[in-house]
Formats: structure tokens, sequence, C-alpha cells
């Protein structure tokens, strides 16, 4: 299959590859697989005292629409607040990359990694806000 | 026309399929609606063969792959493996998923890394499938346990091509 140009950038040179340490407080960890086509994901976050996404690292082991679709996301991410970034839909990322309908699901999964890894950080503020 | 890809070929419902028997079949349906069987039909008689021969290669395709035909089995059952669109899988099986994968990408040059974790992922393959023929054998009670194991199946199925394609680099 052809992948757009915006697809391919983000293929050969993928944005904010590699990982954080999970157990850091002020980390947050999305971790979502696809079924469909077997592609693992999982994206961090780094969050300020402010509730700002200061960076992204995401791991993906999948096509290039899925590997795309999570490094588009490190960078939208980034500067963020947490709402902003949970506001992000799959359909912006399926549209910036001019993803085929074929690989929409590719955008579904950088969405919903998103969205766990903020679930992931509040959990862990609230859990360490109620301890304190 | 057959209500689903198992009366198509007059097999029973179910997970246990004998395959030998359904390639039997499959061969013995697909000689009676051969086109040449046909050439002195009238367009009708070859429009509805062409259609009987899609249908039982479509069922064949779906009943001799074991995931295939297990998420067959729960569509049947109204229920949705939803392989598309639900990406909450568990926490525990995505970091394995993960670990093995890193694993592949660091160690596919060396052949005891290689040997190990084709072990790992054949005996894993082995007691899911084995899991699944439990829990489709039980009804709708093992349902929602079998969507999980056919969703699983697929990321392991996902690495055994990924194994694959590694030993042909080697």
């Amino acid at each position: 299959m052809a992948y757009g140009t915006k697809v391919l950038d983000h293929y050969e040179n993928p944005r904010n590859v590699g990982s954080f340490d999970k157990n850091d407080p002020s980390i947050g960890t999305g971790m979502v697989g696809a079924p469909a086509c077997g592609d693992v994901m999982k994206l961090q976050i780094r969050v300020n005292d402010e509730g700002v996404i200061e960076e992204a690292r995401f791991k993906t082991y999948g096509c290039g629409s899925a590997i795309a679709s999570s490094s588009l996301l490190t960078e939208w991410v980034k500067g963020k607040t947490l709402e902003e970034a949970g506001r992000i839909k799959n359909t912006d990322i399926a549209e910036e990359l001019a993803l085929p309908p074929v690989k929409i699901h590719c955008s579904v999964l950088a969405e919903d990694a998103i969205k766990a890894a903020i679930a992931d950080y509040r959990k862990k503020s609230g859990d360490s806000a109620d301890a304190a | 026309m057959a209500d689903n890809h198992f009366e198509l070929f007059g097999l029973p419902v179910g997970y246990q399929v004998d395959e030998r028997e359904l390639a039997r079949r499959h061969r013995e349906l697909m000689s009676a609606c051969h086109p040449d069987r046909f050439a002195q039909g009238s367009a009708q008689e070859r429009r509805l063969a062409v259609q009987k021969s899609a249908a039982l290669n479509e069922a064949l395709k779906v009943l001799r792959d074991p995931i295939a035909r297990a998420r067959y089995l729960l569509e049947l059952a109204g229920v949705s493996t939803e392989e598309e669109t639900d990406t909450v899988m568990d926490p525990a099986f995505l970091v394995q998923q993960m670990e093995w994968r890193e694993a592949l990408e660091a160690g596919h040059e060396d052949p005891a890394q290689m040997a190990s974790l084709t072990q790992e992922w054949a005996a894993l393959m082995a007691a899911k499938e084995q899991e699944l023929a439990g829990q489709l054998a039980a009804g709708a009670a093992g349902h929602a346990q079998a969507r999980r194991l056919v969703r699983e199946l697929q990321f392991l199925r996902r690495f055994g091509d990924e194994l694959d394609e590694a030993r042909l680099e080697i």
C-alpha cells in the first residue's frame, strides 16, 4: 500500500521514540493494543505541576501508520494541558496523516493511548495525594 | 442457501472441525458448481454457480483457520470481537507482548535467543488455543473469555509471523 508523505516522514524519522521510568510520579503511561493487526503501542507523558505535558515518548510495534500516528501525537501533546491533550480525536490524526480507511484503527490506537496515559497519570497523582 | 458456513458443508456448528473432512466436502461441493457443468446452462444458472463457489471458498477460509473459526462462532452467537475499535487489553498481556517484540528486535541475530523466544511463543499459543477450545465448548458462559482469547491470539499470530520473518533474514 502506498503511504502518504506525512506518514512516510514520521515513519522514517519518528519523533520522541523511547521510554520514561514508569514508576516516576510525574510520568503517565498508556499501553494499548490493536487486535486487528497485533500492533502494540506504549505512550508516556511527563507532566509538570501545572498539569502541562512537558515531554512525550512512544514505542510502537506495528505498521507505518501506527508508528506515524503515535509519533505525530507525541509532537501534538507537548505543551498541552491534560484536558487539551485528552480532547485530541483520532479523526484529527487520521486527517493530518491522510490515512486510508483501512488504517483508521491505527489512529484510534493513538487516541486511546494518550487517554490511557492521562488516566494513568491522574490515578498516580490522585493516589499519591491520598497517601500524603 | 445455508444459514451459516458450517451448514454449507453439512458440518455441526462448533469449534472442533475435522479439517480433512472439511477439505473433502469443499472439493466435492466445488466440483458440483464448476463452471464447466453450466456451460450449456442459462445465464442465471451460471451466475448462481459462481455465487455458490465464492460462498464455499469464503466459508472454507473461515472454517479452516482456528482463530477465524472462533471469531465466526462468537459472531453467530452475537458476540463481536471488536478488533478494530476496542484497544483495551489486559495490561500484563500487553507488557509481555511489548517485551517479546523488544527481545526480538535486540536478539534476532542470536540463534539461542531466537530459539528461546520461539519456544515461549509456541507454548503460549498452544495454551491459549486449548483454553479457547474449552471456553467455546462451555457455550454462552465461555463467550467473554473466548472473546478475550481470540483478541490475544491475534497478537500471538502476528508475533509468529515476525519470528518467521526474522528467521528468513538470518
